[in-house]
This record gives C-alpha cells, structure tokens and sequence, in this order.
C-alpha cells in the first residue's frame, strides 16, 4: 500500500482507453467493472445521459424508485439549491413495476452493467409483490429496498425509521425473491446501526446508505417554503461527511457488504467511503453538476491504485480503523 | 448534446440586469434549434442555471438573461474571453420547420427566446413583445434587424404600444393571417396567449420554466401539468425533457414530436 499519493489535479479527459482492471469488484455475487453505481433517481433508466457517453462505462445503475403502481409525485417546485448540495422533493414519480419490466428493462438487460432496481411500497407486502414480479423476469441483478425516501407520506421513511418496520420490510422482499437484497437506509435516526442490525437479521445481503437528509429552506420574500412539499431530502457534498460517519458506524456493526453514498463528488470522496467500509459506492447529485462525475471518478480511481501500487481497490475496503 | 466550456466571445449589457453573451462554439451551434436552452454552470454554486437561447449564428449561440440572484449574477460577471461550462443543447424547440407565418409573443425576458424564431422566419414573422416599462425593453434593434416586424408594448405606457403583449397582439392579430403563435413568459401572459389562439382557432406553442437540476430528465424535478397550475397530473411532462416548449389542446400541455 502506498502513502495514499494525491492525484494530479492536471489531466486531460477523456483521457486514452486504459486498463481499468483494478477496478473489477464482486458486491452480493454480481460482477462489477468498476464500484461506480448511479444512484437511484439522479439518472433516470440510464437514457439521458448515454447522450454523452455510454452507460456502460458505469459499474452499475440503480434505476429511478420503482412502486407497484404509477406515481405522478409531489406538486411543483420540487427542487430548491442549498448550499454544497440540494434538496428534492420528487415524491417518487415513477411509471410503476409492469412499465418498468415492459418499457425499460429490456434494453437495460443488454447493456454490460449491474442493474440494481430500487422498489418503494407503502406495506411489507407491497415490496414483496414488486420485488416477486422483478424475479420473474431476467435482467435484475440486485433489489435495493428503499425504506427511508423522505418525500412521501405512506411508507418510504416510516420502515427506516423503525426496527421492527425495517425487519418486516426486509422480510417481506428476503421470502419473495431469489436475487440479492440490499436495504437503503435512512440517515434521518438516533441511531442507524440498530436499524442496520434489524435488516440483516431479516436476511438482507447487503446495506446501501445514506438516502437524502430532511431540510427545508424558506423564500425569505413570500414567507413561504420553496418546495410545495415543504420539506425534502438534502443531497450533494454538505452531507458527505455524515455519509462517511455512518457508512463507518455501519461497517462495523454488521457483517454484511456495503454500498456507500452521500454527497460524493470526486475520487478522493470515493476513497474515503471506502476506506470507511464500502465496497462498492453510489453518485446521484454530482452528476447534475458534472454529467461526467461517475467516468472521472472511476478513471482517477485507476489512475489512484496505479501509483498507489493498490492492485485492487478492494484492498481498500474498511482500512481506515 | 454536449457538456464543454465555451469562450464568451462577445458580451453586451442589454439593461442593468441583463446581459448578452454570444458563445464561439460550431459544435453547438450545429445542434441547437430555436426554443431550446443551456444548462450554465455558476462557479461556486453547486446546480446549474436553465437559460435559453437567444441567438443561433453559423459558428455561435447567443443568451440573453437577467440577474435573478447569486447564481446568475456569478455568470453575468463572466467577461470576454473567459470560458463558460454548458450542457446543451437541451429540450425540444419551437416548430419552425412546420409553419410559415408565426406571430411571436414575448413578455419580458421570455422575449430573447423569441429572437432566434424571428430570425429564422426574417419578414415573414411578426413579434409583439410586452416589457415593465422603457427602462426593461431588450433586443428591439436585433428583432428589426431580422426583417421580423416588430411591436414593443410596455404595461406603463412608457415607450411603444401601451398595455401588455397579449393585450396588443388581440389588435393586430385579424388582418394578420397568421398560421401559429410562438409564445415565451410569464405564466399569467401564457395563460392569456393560450386563450387569444383558442379564440382566433391558431395553434400555438408556449415555453415554460421551473425549477430544475440535471436539465436531461433524468431527476424528474421540473414536472408539469396543466398549464398555469401546480396540478401534476398522470402525463409525466417535464419542462427540462419533454419541453421547454410544449403545444396547447384543451388547457393541457401536449408534447411536441
């Protein structure tokens, strides 16, 4: 292991093919090119942005919060900027599983990526269902259970914030499919790790976390909230250093993997989840500001364990004691 | 659709709050079309900032905006020659290709997006722009300048035609022949332009804005529904993706092909 050199600030990119290798990691038995997933809801079905670059180049994409049904979301406007960072209020709009399965999966599954649908209910049976009709078709490799998006009233942060709702939840998804099963967790707790514990009990594989923090801002000149919703889900770096903490915290109070997330923006922030205990990690917000965030993260990630003498970024993985 | 710094090789203060910029890039000037816009990065804040084009020459695009806060004023003091990072083109346009004789609706600064349909159609287009008062009225000289006949109007009766733009375009709107409305600003003039072209039987598109993050639809937080409302309804139209420019049938936004 080398000193943990600092990466040249002078680069030219898209830099010249190189062998990325040292990237190759194996999360809940899925092969992944490289640890740089898109996260749920910052990059839609993958579609948008192959406009400047194949998705391929990604590890894995976790596709917009899915729900059994169709959901229009919350009312406009949905979005305010805060500093560092942004807060949301989408209220998971989205065209429902079967629209999913029919519309969307079909040319995901051809693509060389992990693909991790990320499914949101409003009871435990709910989640089963969705996560029941994603097993039935080829294409899914990992389910990741939402149980802490803020923005919507019925379910969503009400199972993240409960050990017992998380278990159930859990379980429900655990009996109702084969795939591998990673629970995201809300970072809106006293305390993340019991939450953490309830979910691998129930038989989770894997752990994603953070989801967004509860903010809200106010429009000083109408006295009112900006976002219509009024509160909203904080994302982008200002949470990053909670994302660290409790991805640590995690780490080590349960044995199951980790995806880490939360306001990472560069290859530095990518190395410090890692070292906190992930092993694989997730871009949402940066990439609004810099559509190529997820392909200079993973090429400065190489680019790290060449002159780190690192053969495998996993050997990074919880060094940080 | 590209993500680049481009040089800002000609800027022009329009007004004390507004500021043309004309961009050097072929690249992008190749693939924009009237009614779409750029998503402008504003050093040290971290989402960008939606604003559309005004201009579309052989070798640049030109934008027109006004300083609504810390963002855009951080993008206003950018100087010639420096460099601006954008993601563009985006959204869909307004459908030149499809009409011959366009009456353009601009109210404020909806109004720049307008200039970039007048130049397209030159003496074949009329626009009726309606500003605040003398003091906000932009762009008249680059309007005449296209061959586009041009009508400014302000609400105080400070310069031009007196009275706002929809209440103008009314009056000279029968002996036009005009076989579609183009039409960009605030929500209470869309509202009314939509009820003149329901009147007079002429199809017309509109450009909306909202608040938005990645500006490709990929994180849903522009949406929009029926025009003039927060009412989101089971269409899934987003303003950054499905529009900004969108057709009216009905009062309910429809998206352009």
């Amino acid at each position: 292991m080398g000193e943990g050199k600092t990466l040249s600030t002078e680069r030219v990119f898209p830099s010249p093919k190189k062998n990325m290798d040292c990237l190759h990691t194996k999360f809940l038995n899925v092969d992944f090119k490289n640890p740089v997933i898109a996260a749920s809801g910052t990059y839609g079905y993958g579609r948008e942005y192959e406009n400047l670059y194949p998705l391929e180049k990604l590890g894995g994409i976790s596709v917009k919060g899915t729900t059994l049904l169709p959901k229009p979301g919350n009312p406009v406007p949905r979005i305010a900027e805060t500093p560092s960072g942004m807060l949301n209020s989408i209220g998971l709009e989205n065209p429902g599983i079967d629209a999913f399965i029919n519309n969307e999966l079909p040319d995901l599954q051809k693509k060389d990526i992990a693909v991790i649908l990320n499914i949101s209910g409003n009871t435990p049976e709910q989640y089963g269902e969705i996560a029941a009709k994603a097993s039935l078709q080829p294409g899914v490799d990992i389910i990741e259970v939402n149980i802490s998006c803020p923005n919507v009233k019925q379910g969503g942060a009400a199972f993240g914030t409960s050990k017992e709702a998380a278990f159930a939840v859990t379980k429900a998804v655990r009996e109702a499919t084969n795939l591998p099963v990673m629970v995201k967790l809300s970072p809106n707790v006293t305390k993340i790790t019991e939450i953490a514990k309830a979910c691998e009990d129930a038989g989770a594989d894997g752990l994603s976390l953070i989801n967004t923090l509860l903010g809200m801002r106010i429009d000083v000149k109408t006295r009112r909230p900006i976002l219509a919703n009024v509160m909203g889900g904080l994302s982008g770096p200002a949470i990053f250093p909670v994302a660290v903490r409790m991805v640590y915290e995690t780490a080590r109070a349960v044995k199951i993997p980790i995806c880490g997330m939360g306001g990472i923006s560069t290859a530095e922030d990518a190395l410090e989840i890692m070292m906190a205990g992930a092993q694989t990690f997730q871009i949402g917000a940066a990439i609004f500001a810099d559509a190529y965030a997820p392909l200079k993260i993973a090429e400065d990630l190489s680019e790290w364990c060449r002159i780190n003498g690192v053969k495998n970024i996993s050997e990074i993985i919880g060094v940080c004691k | 659709m590209l993500q680049k710094e481009i040089k800002i090789n000609q800027k022009q203060w329009l007004n004390k709050t507004t500021v043309l910029f004309t961009l050097d890039s072929a690249e992008l000037s190749a693939q924009t079309r009237p009614g779409q816009f750029l998503n402008i990065k504003a050093d040290g804040k971290f989402l960008r900032r939606p604003i559309s084009v005004a201009q579309i020459g052989t070798d640049t695009v030109s934008i027109v905006f006004e300083i609504r806060g810390d963002g855009t004023r951080i993008i206003a003091e950018k100087n010639t020659g420096e460099m601006l990072d954008i993601l563009g083109p985006l959204g869909k346009g307004f459908s030149v290709e499809k009409y011959k004789k366009p009456l353009l609706i601009g109210g404020g600064i909806g109004s720049p997006p307008m200039l970039s349909i007048a130049e397209k159609y030159g003496e074949a287009s009329t626009a009726v722009l309606g500003f605040r008062n003398a003091e906000a009225v932009i762009l008249e000289g680059f309007f005449k300048n296209t061959g586009c006949t041009t009508m400014i109007c302000t609400d105080d009766r400070s310069y031009g035609y007196a009275g706002n733009a929809v209440f103008n375009a009314q009056k000279f709107i029968g002996g036009g022949n005009f076989d579609v409305i183009f039409a960009c600003g605030p929500k209470v003039m869309l509202k009314a332009a939509v009820k003149l072209a329901e009147e007079k039987k002429i199809p017309i598109e509109i450009s909306l804005e909202e608040r938005m993050a990645c500006g490709v639809g990929a994180c849903l937080g522009c949406a929009c529904g029926e025009i003039g409302d927060n009412k989101i309804t089971q269409t899934y139209l987003h303003v950054c993706k499905d529009g900004p420019v969108f057709g009216v049938e009905n009062g309910q936004l429809v998206k352009l092909q």
